[in-house]
């Protein structure tokens, strides 16, 4: 009796939960021909970002600061282990003295797609690395130096040069590693699986990676750093390290005839950036800004979402941002003739909203965002963060100014 | 792309209509439908069996998982959903809106399979059998993950009702 209450009872509840779920107004779906496209641009967007640039730039952008970040967290960990200092030494100064280096990066996924890839260091100064992608092999070049990466495709006729920030790391292990001056400590034999090697580990926060050196040569023969999960998470390992290779100049270079394009879009994103960024939401919408704005890896893309609604065409797209962004086109950083331009419009809110996910990545590493429920232009915090000059403030009002100390979240 | 203009043509509504229904919500609906047929571009159709049981198992797994963000992150359930409720009085109104609510959250909180289960059978009208195969799973096993479904929805949403589990505990994994 029971049993059958209690069926009765399940039955009931089904159909009550059922009945309003199915009682919502569902609104119109988009077309099918719309569906179509967005899946075909998928598509092709995809193998675009694979083709042209081996990764796309928003997982450049991760690489180069999450592992700039990780170096520095490496170097700290090991600032505060320094229990074996001549043995590491010895590595630390073999290093130094290698010129070229070939080694195998393979990323395990998470923050960043599965991919293996060979890559030569010309330590300090260049890194090439050659990604495998479904369209044939795509070349980087960064050069540390000028602050450039360059990605070209063996196949085509054309090439991309980026600005990359100061200081970014990137896959350049080597690199990472010329920057260490104290030693990491030994881990005991029983746990390291690989013979003839001395294991050392290092973990800091949520970042952890090991790093195996050949006992005679002094030299390392493979490291792994696990990305921390706040980045994604993921695991990049250095395998097959083939110090002190031939490696003629050209290969650091990008070959002749190709056409070029320049683009900021992995530059260290400036504070007129970041304002243009929240001025482009504001002209779309006053609504107050949402608790997570900022907040997220996917904080570009749902800027993008506001200026483009998916359910639209290109065409009323485009004509929407025409009509929203007609007093607001100067603020936003485009020029009259731009603005006049559909493509061009579209191209500088994709820019601004990569920047703001750069900002994101800024904020999240060093200061906070506390602008949830404030309306555009009032004179109220929206987010601070440490840069080397200080403490700096935004507030609704879309000024920036110094501040003494990290403001207080009321 | 033949296949998915075909699947979009002849199911399109229907996996618009799960999102929506799961999710309340027009932006994050349009997400898991987009996000459903990309996944099924990446099948081979030769090993489709039934597009119609495995479009409803991709937006309602996306759905679920969009939930679970939803609910993690806890963003509330915007104001502006209440637009997408009709009912015939405001009370009814509310009281729809405030299950919808409790039954999305209640579904964030089962174990994966008893929540595409319990939406797969009592959403979707798929059979048993048809849940079995999407979830790779036996037909009995489906049984079991939909009763524990329903009595763990049954503790979330209840849990005052003295006929009904008292105890809000986290339901019975699989």
């Amino acid at each position: 009796m029971v049993a059958a209450e209690d069926e009765s009872d399940s039955t009931h509840l089904i159909r009550t939960v059922i009945a309003a779920l199915n009682s919502q107004s569902i609104p119109d779906r988009p077309s099918i021909e719309q569906t179509i496209q967005w899946v075909d641009r998928h598509q092709q967007q995809k193998r675009k970002n694979v083709s042209s640039h081996g990764l796309n730039r928003r997982t450049i952008w991760r690489v180069l600061i999450s592992t700039a970040a990780l170096a520095v967290t490496l170097l700290c960990a090991l600032t505060f282990s320094a229990s074996s200092q001549n043995a590491f030494a010895q590595v630390l100064a073999q290093i130094k003295r290698a010129e070229n280096v070939r080694f195998t990066v393979e990323s395990t996924g998470g923050a960043m797609p599965k991919f293996v890839a060979s890559a030569t260091a010309r330590s300090p100064d260049v890194l090439r690395i050659d990604f495998d992608s479904p369209d044939g092999v795509t070349t980087n070049i960064t050069n540390y130096k000028t602050n450039e990466l360059v990605s070209y495709q063996a196949k085509a006729d054309s090439a991309k040069v980026d600005s990359i920030p100061h200081n970014s790391i990137g896959f350049d292990i080597v690199r990472q590693l010329r920057k260490l001056d104290v030693d990491p400590q030994l881990i005991p034999d029983e746990e390291n699986n690989i013979e003839g090697s001395d294991l050392y580990s290092f973990a800091e926060g949520a970042a952890t990676g090991r790093l195996w050196v050949d006992q005679s040569s002094k030299l390392p023969i493979r490291v792994e750093t696990k990305l921390p999960d706040e980045v994604g998470g993921g695991t990049l390992i250095f395998r097959d390290f083939n110090w002190n290779v031939e490696a003629p100049d050209s290969l650091f270079e990008m070959p002749q005839g190709r056409t070029v394009t320049r683009s900021n879009m992995l530059a260290e994103p400036t504070e007129e950036e970041l304002v243009s960024a929240f001025m482009l939401r504001n002209a779309f919408t006053q609504k107050p800004y949402p608790e997570d704005f900022l907040v997220g890896e996917d904080v570009g893309l749902r800027l993008g979402r506001i200026a483009y609604a998916l359910g639209k065409t290109r065409e009323e797209n485009s004509r929407i941002q025409a009509a929203t962004l007609g007093d607001h086109f100067a603020e936003i950083g485009l020029s009259p003739a731009e603005f006049r331009d559909a493509d061009a419009v579209q191209r500088r809110i994709d820019y601004l909203c990569m920047k703001l996910d750069q900002w994101e990545s800024t904020i999240r590493r060093a200061g906070k965002w506390v602008g949830g429920g404030v309306l555009p232009g009032e004179p109220k915090l929206l987010c601070w963060w440490r840069d080397a000059g200080g403490i700096r403030v935004l507030t609704a009002d879309l000024t920036i100014q110094d501040a003494e100390q990290p403001p207080s979240e009321e | 792309m033949e296949h998915i203009r075909k699947a979009i043509e002849d199911h399109g509504d229907a996996v618009w209509q799960t999102a929506f229904r799961l999710l309340s919500n027009e932006e994050d609906a349009l997400d898991c439908y987009q996000q459903t047929f990309l996944e099924a571009l990446q099948i081979d159709p030769k090993t489709v069996r039934s597009w119609r049981a495995m479009l409803s198992r991709i937006v309602t797994a996306r759905s679920i998982d969009r939930l679970r963000q939803r609910y993690r992150d806890r963003r509330q359930v915007s104001n502006n959903n209440c637009e997408a409720f009709v009912f015939d009085s405001p009370g009814q109104r509310l009281l729809n809106a405030e299950l919808i609510a409790e039954v999305q959250s209640a579904l964030t909180e089962l174990p994966n399979q008893q929540a595409e289960a319990f939406c797969l059978r009592h959403l979707e009208q798929l059979t048993h059998k048809e849940i079995a195969e999407q979830l790779e799973i036996d037909p009995g096993h489906v049984r079991v993950l939909i009763h524990r479904a329903t009595l763990g929805i049954r503790e979330l949403i209840e849990p005052d009702d003295t006929t009904a589990k008292t105890t809000k505990t986290k339901p019975k994994g699989d």
